[in-house]
């Protein structure tokens, strides 16, 4: 999940311009097919590999497994944590400099859109394809499919993602969905919502500004990062679409008729039934609120309210549950979804090293030991043997997690159109919402906003 | 009837007086708030930290952890490593830029000549220079010169924020210093030098010690070149103290207002101990203008 970053990430192609990285010139080779021989864990035994992470329950859930890795391969791994809020500036600067200083890193799916054209992360294909370098039982397609598409694409306008190289491997995932105060709900006699016009009722209801609560926490701060939970969920499952490809160009059409209709009744809850300073709310904030029994829904990732019900964590641990949110028109399901995953830098020296690392974190014994000893959890574990398996074990305390997430999985994925323009464009949206928030005309607002993309993506092209 | 002479320090009752007091008491509560804000946070446990206002169990717990191995494995960073880079960037900082600030500030202060308020102003826009403008050549440089994550590094560009200060300040205070008082060591036989040493010097120490304080502030808060130029050996602590914030539907407030109050009681102490020096520097030095 993500706060910020995409300032970050845009000016990457400043930095690129600037000479710096391998922005200007070419990118590095990859290194997969200098490994050659059979595999063996200890092929780069006493090598030493720095590591880009953000504090999160899954660095949490991995830290201490770091000893069993060096242990298997004679590799060492240091870890240096970033902040989230300034985790891809440092990551930007990193990857830009083409210093190499990190062998691999964090990333989210949507920043190989950005830092993938020019040249800065190893296609990771031609690693697992390699049966020298990638031991036989990884089984990569036991990682859900709408993940492995999710972080693959082509970089070229129009192609869907799933074409191209595949720039990392998912580790941990979310679904966006809604988790709620099921004791609340079960004091009231009452149920989630099956459709959006349900739900914005039900929120409407439970709101009661007097006792300082309220029905629905969702995000709406200026970032891109408010546009792609719950709203790109429900924006998609309502039957909208961002872009359209005409000929060779993109079109943006988060101003159809349905995408204006749906904005306007997504705002009109915000404004009803969502928190009072709504257009600063990032996860965090709607997280807490859920935890501290302030807000009674979130509509935002699975992962992120799932440490609310840890004992301890918060004063509602224990009294929460989770429901797929409303389902679209004809009965979807479609969920946009976020991923950490690792990736290689190209820069890197040690690329061997690297993706031994890689290989391991996200191979199925690894994490069915995160998801058993992870301290804050490991929700979502990317690989369908692992959800299957140990993850299950762990879900009795957590009403309707499972079935939300098989309700959903199927129809799970990055549900934006891939470009090259996606942090700036998808800010402009989600200013486009605080400006409908404070009065514009929403038809209005979204021409304009469509107009511009339309221009930024194909300009950008 | 003429009114009462008052004694010093006495001061005479009127309804204006209270509510002067009632606005200046009001003003300290809102200055003073985020910093009790955080000392309250400090002592809340993850339940409470969100829940709660004022009313609430306190526990000391929070700053055993951030100290404590539990830290560590948290965050990845040793917090008291992360304290002692800080003490050794910011004092090697402060030390080297006085030792150039120094006699810098006294050529600027006592000789003008063509292009020297040039060579002023280009000293200042280091200060005033946005550092993420920088930062990505800086941050190639160092990676060439081996110097990305190491304590020299570090001084080294802490040197963009401590050196302006000190010259700025200082070069006030040297012209603030009547020259007659090193013209007549000069004429006793004293060497420039030494009339700098043994007469300029010691007649500005209030000035050192404010602008060194300052400076000194100013380079232990410092985020934006750590940020960037370090990595997990030698992390300050204004990089460590955002490590507790967590991620991924879980923040911990609470340790991290512990973690920024541990981090902020060094400077808080080296201002205490120089507090008469700093009185005295802040009351008859550059400040003043």
């Amino acid at each position: 999940m993500l706060v910020l970053g995409g300032a970050a990430a845009a000016s990457s192609g400043l930095l690129a311009a600037c000479g710096v990285g391998t922005g200007g010139g070419p990118a590095a080779a990859n290194g997969a097919a200098e490994v050659t021989g059979s595999f063996d864990w200890r092929k780069a035994a006493g090598t030493e590999i720095s590591v880009l992470q953000t504090p999160h329950p899954y660095q949490v859930a991995f830290q201490p497994l770091l000893a069993e890795f060096t242990q298997l391969t004679g590799i060492t791994v240091k870890a240096d944590l970033v902040a989230e809020a300034d985790y891809f500036t440092r990551l930007n600067t990193e990857l830009a400099s083409g210093a190499g200083n990190y062998d691999a890193f964090m990333t989210g799916a949507y920043f190989i859109w950005t830092y993938g054209p020019p040249g800065w992360m190893e296609d990771l294909r031609p690693w697992i394809s390699n049966s020298a370098a990638t031991k036989g039982d990884y089984d990569f397609e036991d990682i859900y499919e709408g993940l492995r598409r999710s972080t693959s694409w082509d970089f070229k306008v129009g192609s869907p993602l799933g074409s191209g190289g595949q720039w990392a491997i998912p580790w941990g995932f979310e679904t966006n969905v809604i988790a709620y105060n099921k004791a609340e709900f079960d004091r009231r006699g009452i149920r989630p919502a099956e459709t959006f016009d349900e739900l914005i009722q039900l929120a409407t209801d439970l709101t009661d500004r007097a006792n300082n609560k309220y029905g629905i926490a969702f995000r709406g701060s200026r970032s891109w990062a408010t546009i792609h939970p719950g709203f790109m969920t429900q924006f998609t499952r309502e039957g909208c679409k961002d872009y359209t490809l005409q000929g060779d160009q993109l079109t943006a059409t988060m101003n159809s008729p349905e995408a204006v209709n749906f904005t306007r009744k997504w705002v009109d809850l915000a404004r009803t039934a969502g928190p009072t300073s709504w257009t600063t709310y990032d996860y965090p904030d709607c997280t807490a609120d859920l935890g501290a029994g302030t807000a009674m829904m979130v509509y935002d990732a699975d992962s992120a309210t799932y440490p609310q019900n840890i004992a301890g964590n918060s004063a509602q641990a224990g009294n929460l549950a989770w429901h797929p949110g409303p389902a679209g028109p004809d009965g979807n399901y479609a969920t946009n979804l976020w991923t950490w995953s690792l990736a290689m830098n190209s820069a890197s020296k040690k690329k061997l090293a690297a993706w031994l690392f890689i290989q391991w974190a996200t191979g199925k014994e690894a994490q069915t030991k995160a998801v058993q000893t992870g301290k804050l959890g490991f929700a979502d574990p990317t690989r369908a043997s692992v959800f299957d398996g140990a993850f299950k074990q762990t879900l009795g305390k957590f009403p309707g997690y499972q079935e939300t997430f098989e309700r959903v999985i199927g129809s799970t994925d990055i549900k934006f159109t891939p470009q090259k323009q996606f942090f700036q464009t998808t800010e402009d949206w989600a200013v486009a919402l605080q400006d409908i928030y404070s009065g514009q005309d929403a038809k209005t607002r979204l021409d304009a906003l469509a107009a511009a993309n339309t221009a930024a993506v194909n300009r950008a092209s | 009837m003429a009114a009462k002479e008052l004694t010093p320090g006495q001061r005479r009752f009127s309804p204006a007086s209270l509510g002067a007091d009632l606005v200046l008491l009001g003003w300290f509560v809102f200055s003073l708030f985020p910093l009790v804000w955080m000392v309250l946070l400090a002592l809340k446990t993850n339940a409470d930290q969100i829940t709660t206002f004022f009313a609430f169990t306190p526990t000391l717990k929070n700053f055993g952890i951030v100290l404590s191995d539990e830290g560590t494995r948290l965050t990845s960073v040793n917090f008291t490593d992360a304290l002692f880079n800080s003490v050794i960037n910011c004092v090697g900082a402060v030390l080297v830029s006085l030792v150039i600030g120094i006699p810098a500030a006294y050529a600027a202060g006592r000789w003008q000549y063509r292009g020297s308020n040039d060579v002023m102003f280009t000293i200042l826009s280091f200060r005033f220079a946005p550092e993420l403008m920088v930062i990505v050549p800086l941050f190639v440089i160092y990676n060439q010169l081996g110097l990305f994550d190491t304590n020299v590094g570090m001084i080294w560009v802490l040197q963009l924020v401590t050196m302006p200060l000190i010259v700025w300040i200082l070069r006030s205070y040297f012209q603030d210093l009547p020259a007659e008082l090193e013209q007549a060591a000069l004429l006793d036989g004293y060497t420039r030098r030494r009339a700098f040493m043994m007469v300029a010097l010691p007649l500005v120490r209030p000035g050192i010690a404010a602008s060194a304080l300052l400076a000194f502030v100013f380079a232990w808060n410092n985020y934006v070149f750590p940020l960037i130029l370090t990595g997990s050996r030698h992390t300050p602590v204004t990089v460590a103290v955002t490590r507790f914030l967590g991620g991924g539907g879980q923040a911990y407030y609470n340790l991290t207002a512990a973690a920024a109050l541990i981090a902020a009681l060094p400077p808080l102490i080296v201002a205490l101990s120089i507090q008469r020096y700093l009185v005295r520097g802040l009351s008859f030095g550059a400040v003043k203008a």
